[in-house]
């Protein structure tokens, strides 16, 4: 709303505040980011921990696993190693009582075969390699197992002790197995054959399947060498795996300190899956059971709430970015717009507080809003002292002045715009004038806000004017004085021309009287030269009668009230044509009139110049056989141009100036009739309308007489 | 001119002798002239009409058929004889002809004004001014009928 301002200092500055505004912005997006980081920090650290851990446990569940499956594998060999001692024994017996009895011994291992249903096969070859008894072994069978090299170890060293295979293709069933062999010896410890079992890889790898190690993971079980007996899951090509040593060098490393157990993390040299290895030996054995699993899949758990959290902090990572940018936008929008304010602010401060004129506002109830700093130069008081004091605004108007501002204020309660000129009396004394004006002011909502007022200081002005309007009084009285003066002069002149003129008929009309009666009554006494005489004073007082006459009527045009309305020229033209023709009857005159318009003037003055015109055209065309005399005129612009043409006698140019004064003439008395005034006589009148008239000649070929006058004359010019 | 003032027909007001010779020869061409009485200034004019002055004897009920009246005279001016003979109940009925030098005279308006019966312009040809002085001799000595006569 409104504040009341003194001068631009102590102003509220926009800019500021919007600075430091943009200083809080900065500080706000610097204190996201650091909550950014810092969340960023405290989940990957999080994250960090979980990993490991996962890997830990990873790597605990897969020894234990190995260590539970070794165990259990160990139990089934013990068991298979009974069974072998066993049949070993058996048929050591045998051969001690006297020779092998083929269906006992077979009915014995089919007994101990079925106590171990795991078992593919129990058999039994002699010393020559041919597989004799047990499992599947039809009589007379010829298969022989001489090559195997658990059957040439067996035979070859008697304390070989049980022997594991390598994986073998059964001769009997064509299955592939590993195979468990101890040596069969005869009473004097000679080699006898062997006892073996078959575990079908099948078997093994069925019973792997049920270990849950995960999609992905893996269970082996390797040989001393580290050869593959069995793998679950089952190799696409098996034949390419099992019976390989398909081991990494971790492993070796491993197997060679010597250590029952271990773990690594190792590509899979089957399926190049990454897996986290644990490793144990069988005991009483020297298998390795091998349980993988997969990294991707231990770590799947530890990836899905990685990838959580991380979508998370992404979540509020954008969620802070896009605040952060809402808010600088906004907050861009405000700056915008509040340095638009300020500026505006700033341009209106200017308009206000640098106007030449002492400027103000008075509110409704005659505080004042708005002081411009101007009063002090106008005034000699400061905006602070009136807006201290608002009467101050009318104590320092003159005494003398006060009941214009009292006039003024009751004036502009009727309307929305008023001025007066008054006078104030300034801080130092000093009187000076002041042109006020002032407006209402009504807010957007239509409310009286009282009056915007623009003082000027217009002492020169006034003064100028009073010197001017001092000079024009003394201007008009001296005008009017010189007027009344000329006039004076004129109406003298006149009178005395006129007096001259009238006064010269008395005597005239004695001398032409007497002279008349001279001749009336004393020719007689008179001889012819004496009578000749008395003819020439006669004519002369004729025509000093004439030239009185026609001074007369010349100073009467100078005289004469105008009396102004349309004249037809044309008409008029006609109408005076054909009295002077009838004046010449013998005469062959011929009038040419042109289209000449008509005017507006004093009809009878119109008239005489007309007149003389064409009796001067008549006039001069006397020698000619056919005389021509052209009228015509036209409107040029707000004049009319008319001419009096004639074929007469023409003038000399040289003697123009002559033509126009009064009994002035260029052709000897006697030649032509005339006093010279005809001329003169239209000079006068078209001066009197305002015109201008000039003559254009050539001797003996004719002239031409034009004039001007304004197109319309004002009708009341009759005052003249 | 040395009939009885009783029987005057015309009494001609003129200062200028020349004039006035011109007038009585111009009325005596016209065989107009009898009982004329020449008075040469506006005074004696008025005293004539008004049987005052030097003309206190005179009948006053008597009075001139016409008033020939210049205009510029010493003394009492032609306009003021004028305003005085019509301002008087009984000779304003005298006709009164106003004698001129030229009709261009300021105070014709007046004249009219005042109820002048004619008003002539005195030409400078000798023939005309005998014409002229003829035809307003006829008519107001011979045609004219003035009331209670």
């Amino acid at each position: 709303m409104v504040t009341p301002t003194i001068s631009a200092k102590g102003r509220p500055r926009l800019a500021e505040r919007a600075t430091s505004s943009a200083a809080f912005v900065k500080w706000m997006q610097v204190g996201f980011a650091l909550i950014n980081l810092f969340v960023f920090g405290m989940v990957g650290f999080s994250l960090h921990q979980s990993h490991g851990e996962s890997q830990a446990r990873a790597a605990v569940t897969g020894q234990n696993l190995s260590h539970l499956l070794a165990q259990e594998f160990a139990g089934d060999i013990d068991k298979i190693d009974l069974t072998l001692f066993a049949a070993a024994d058996e048929a050591e017996r045998q051969l001690a009582a006297g020779g092998i009895d083929g269906p006992a011994l077979n009915a014995f291992i089919a007994r101990a075969h079925a106590r171990l249903p795991n078992l593919d096969a129990l058999r039994i070859a002699d010393a020559q390699g041919i597989v004799a008894y047990g499992s599947d072994v039809a009589p007379g069978s010829q298969v022989s197992v001489a090559d195997r090299p658990h059957f040439v170890r067996l035979r070859d060293e008697p304390g070989a002790g049980r022997l594991i295979s390598r994986v073998q293709k059964s001769r009997v069933n064509h299955k592939s197995v590993i195979v468990f062999a101890r040596r069969i010896n005869r009473a004097d410890g000679s080699f006898a054959g062997m006892v073996f079992a078959a575990v079908a890889l099948d078997y093994l790898t069925r019973a792997f399947a049920n270990i849950d190690v995960g999609r992905q993971g893996s269970i082996s079980l390797r040989d001393a060498e580290l050869r593959i007996l069995a793998r679950h899951p089952v190799p696409p090509e098996p034949d390419k795996v099992i019976g390989e040593k398909l081991a990494v060098p971790t492993l070796e490393a491993l197997i060679r300190t010597g250590l029952d157990a271990g773990g690594y993390v190792s590509t899979d040299t089957v399926d190049g899956v990454e897996r986290k290895f644990g490793v144990h030996r069988i005991p009483n054995s020297p298998l390795y059971m091998v349980v993988g699993r997969a990294t991707g899949e231990y770590m799947a758990q530890w990836r899905n709430q990685a990838a959580n959290t991380a979508a998370m902090v992404a979540l509020f990572f954008l969620t802070t970015l896009i605040s952060s940018w809402l808010i600088h936008r906004n907050w861009k929008h405000q700056l915008v717009a509040t340095l638009e304010l300020a500026r505006e602010e700033e341009k209106f401060h200017t308009v206000a507080d640098y106007t030449y004129d002492w400027e103000y506002w008075e509110g409704p109830d005659g505080e004042i809003l708005f002081m411009s700093p101007a009063c002090d130069r106008v005034t000699g008081y400061s905006p602070a002292e009136f807006l201290a004091q608002p009467d101050l605004l009318y104590r320092i108007i003159h005494p003398d002045d006060a009941h214009l501002m009292a006039d003024h204020q009751s004036d502009i309660t009727a309307r929305d715009e008023a001025g007066v000129d008054f006078r104030i009396v300034r801080r130092d004394g000093e009187v000076r004038w002041i042109g006020h004006g002032c407006r209402a002011v009504f807010g957007r909502d239509g409310k009286f806000m009282g009056r915007r007022a623009s003082n000027r200081d217009i002492t020169e002005r006034v003064e100028a004017e009073a010197t001017v309007r001092q000079l024009n009084a003394s201007l008009e009285q001296r005008v009017a004085r010189r007027t009344a003066e000329l006039e004076a002069a004129n109406k003298e002149l006149e009178d005395f021309s006129y007096s001259i003129s009238h006064d010269l008929r008395t005597p005239l009309r004695a001398i032409a009287g007497f002279a008349r009666i001279l001749v009336d009554e004393h020719a007689a006494a008179l001889d012819s030269e004496g009578r000749r005489l008395l003819d020439v004073v006669q004519v002369n007082t004729v025509r000093m009668g004439c030239l009185i006459d026609e001074l007369l009527e010349f100073l009467r045009l100078g005289r004469r009230p105008m009396n102004f309305g349309p004249v037809d020229v044309a008409q008029l033209v006609l109408e005076i044509f054909r009295e002077l023709r009838d004046s010449v009857p013998d005469r062959k005159l011929q009038l040419v009139l042109k289209n000449p318009p008509s005017l507006w003037g004093d009809r009878t003055m119109i008239r005489r110049l007309l007149t003389n015109l064409l009796s001067n055209a008549v006039k001069f065309t006397q020698p000619r056989p056919q005389a021509v005399i052209e009228v015509g005129g036209e409107i040029q612009g707000d004049q009319v141009l008319y001419y009096v043409k004639d074929n007469g006698v023409g003038f000399d140019m040289q003697y123009v100036d002559k033509l126009f004064q009064v009994f002035e003439r260029v052709h000897p008395v006697g030649q032509f009739e005339g006093s010279g005034t005809g001329l003169a006589m239209v000079r006068r009148i078209v001066g009197r309308h305002g015109g201008r008239v000039w003559a254009e000649g050539q001797v003996d070929v004719g002239a031409t007489i034009s004039f001007t006058l304004p197109a319309r004359e004002v009708a009341n010019d009759a005052t003249q | 001119m040395t009939q009885r003032n009783d029987e005057v027909e015309i009494l001609l007001v003129e200062d200028t002798a020349a004039d006035a010779e011109l007038t009585i020869r111009a009325l005596k061409k016209n065989c107009l002239v009898n009982n004329l009485v020449w008075v040469k200034d506006g005074a004696e004019a008025l005293d004539f009409l008004f049987a005052t002055g030097v003309y206190a004897d005179r009948d006053k009920t008597h009075q001139p058929k016409v008033v020939l009246l210049d205009l510029r005279l010493p003394r009492i001016s032609g306009v003021e004889v004028l305003r005085r003979l019509k301002s008087d109940e009984r000779a304003r009925t005298i006709p009164v002809v106003v004698l001129t030098s030229s009709k261009e005279d300021v105070d014709v308006e007046e004249c009219y004004r005042l109820g002048v019966n004619s008003y002539i312009t005195k030409p400078v040809s000798f023939d005309e001014f005998v014409k002229v002085v003829g035809e307003l001799g006829l008519y107001w000595l011979l045609l004219n009928k003035i009331p209670n006569e």
